[in-house]
């Protein structure tokens, strides 16, 4: 058992390609330019990943041909990290959800909080997994890294349901060779029929969706503006939005806070204020 | 207004100095006021506890130095606010608010509204959401005050924000 969890863990490490904890560097920040996207690379493993970087893997199995995994771009950092490139033919770009910064920190955190503790939690690392002998990544595209934890088969449901519960879906617990979902026992990946099951519901639920969304020909906004089309609104716009959204309180609690600290003083010390 | 000029507006407050309580009123008012708004959803109760925090902060500054005042004075304004909410009738038999959903309750297109989607968050993440962005305070900070995981809450707020970004775009994401 042990030495499956170690070559997994080797393997884990190889593929993910670790960075470093906690630091971050914006991209706007860096303002050397990098031969290729394997020196960018080694300066973001020297000097921390920027917090839009999901992981990074090898495209090919070659150093000079990575792709980057981008949190919640929309094509604007990808472009950043071309222009730091005099050589920009070696990257490629792809979707995460969460950043390699993020799942460091979870990571970490299962780390002082359970190994060396007789958890029966065996080991934590950052990157893809090895089931019935085949490495898989995960997400829609395969390629995404999530926080593996190893736990004993015994207690595996219960760190399932635990963990998704403290951090939801970016912490993947695995028993054995199997990854365990949450309020299940372990399911082995050569389930077949599980699989087609599972397709099958997401395939209906995406119909709906559609079908729902579709249907929605026209919106109005409290101000009564008409909007007649759905778009998406970006990350940056939310938070933009979000903080314009700011309320300021009336003029009178400022009085109101001088004139109670004035009836407390007179409370308190009615001579001296006499 | 930084961090030194804010220790040193508390440090005046200790010798009673009004000024510097206006000055810190006025620094501070919106994104306080604005926390405690999402937390508690009422303005009237919200102004009620805006007060209070700076009537406690005057009467009873935080001895220097403090780490960092800022943190320190919204933690004192969600404790509040929180407490409050706890104290209403319809929240009194839950131990905990944190998981509360307050819908939005007239017709759908106020979901185009952010103030109406922040209301479709929990509670718990709407606070998060808040906190970062309108107090401006660092994940680690909020995690502290409200003694969760770090990982919750960076998951938390990814979560959230991706639900605004949802709600916002009318379903076109």
């Amino acid at each position: 058992m042990k030495k499956i969890i170690v070559v997994l863990m080797v393997l884990i490490c190889i593929l993910a390609i670790p960075a470093n904890a906690f630091a971050t560097s914006e991209v706007s920040e860096v303002d050397k330019k990098f031969s290729n996207v394997e020196e960018l690379f080694e300066y973001w493993e020297t000097n921390g990943y920027p917090d839009y970087v999901g992981s990074v893997y090898s495209t090919d199995g070659n150093m000079n041909n990575l792709t980057v995994l981008l949190v919640n771009d929309d094509g604007t950092k990808a472009n950043e990290i071309r222009a730091l490139l005099a050589d920009d033919s070696g990257v490629s770009f792809g979707k995460a959800p969460f950043s390699h910064n993020a799942m460091e920190t979870v990571k970490n955190e299962i780390i002082s909080n359970h190994l060396g503790k007789d958890d029966k939690v065996y080991s934590v690392g950052i990157g893809w997994i090895s089931a019935d002998g085949v490495v898989i990544g995960f997400g829609e595209s395969g390629k995404e890294s999530r926080v593996v934890v190893f736990v004993d088969e015994s207690i595996s449901t219960d760190y399932a349901n635990k963990f998704y519960e403290l951090y939801g879906d970016i912490v993947v617990v695995a028993a054995g060779d199997a990854i365990v979902y949450q309020n299940q026992n372990a399911v082995p990946d050569n389930n077949l029929w599980l699989w087609l099951t599972f397709m099958v519901i997401i395939s209906v639920a995406a119909i709906l969706f559609f079908n729902r969304t579709r249907f929605v020909s026209a919106m109005q906004t409290n101000k009564g503006i008409i909007v007649t089309q759905s778009v998406p609104v970006s990350r940056k716009k939310t938070i933009e939005a979000i903080k314009n959204s700011e309320v300021t309180p009336s003029d009178e609690v400022f009085n109101s806070v001088l004139s109670q600290i004035d009836k407390k003083q007179i409370k308190r010390c009615p001579l001296t204020e006499v | 207004m930084n961090k030194d000029e804010l220790q040193l507006k508390l440090v005046a407050l200790r010798n009673r100095d009004r000024s510097a309580l206006e000055e810190i009123y006025n620094y501070l008012k919106t994104p306080v006021y604005t926390i405690i708004l999402r937390i508690t959803q009422d303005k009237t109760l919200s102004e009620d506890i805006l007060q209070e925090v700076f009537i406690k902060l005057y009467q009873l500054p935080p001895t220097p130095p403090i780490k960092n005042p800022r943190a320190y004075i919204f933690q004192m304004a969600h404790n509040l606010a929180v407490d409050s909410v706890r104290k209403l009738p319809q929240f009194a038999d839950l131990d905990s608010i944190e998981n509360i959903v307050y819908l939005p309750t007239e017709d759908f297109s106020m979901k185009m509204d952010i103030d109406h989607a922040m209301k479709t968050l929990p509670s718990q993440e709407c606070q998060i959401v808040s906190l970062h962005i309108n107090g401006e305070l660092k994940f680690r900070e909020i995690a502290d005050m409200m003694d969760i995981p770090l990982g919750t809450v960076l998951w938390k707020y990814q979560r959230a924000i991706g639900r605004l970004r949802s709600v916002l775009s009318g379903g076109a994401l």
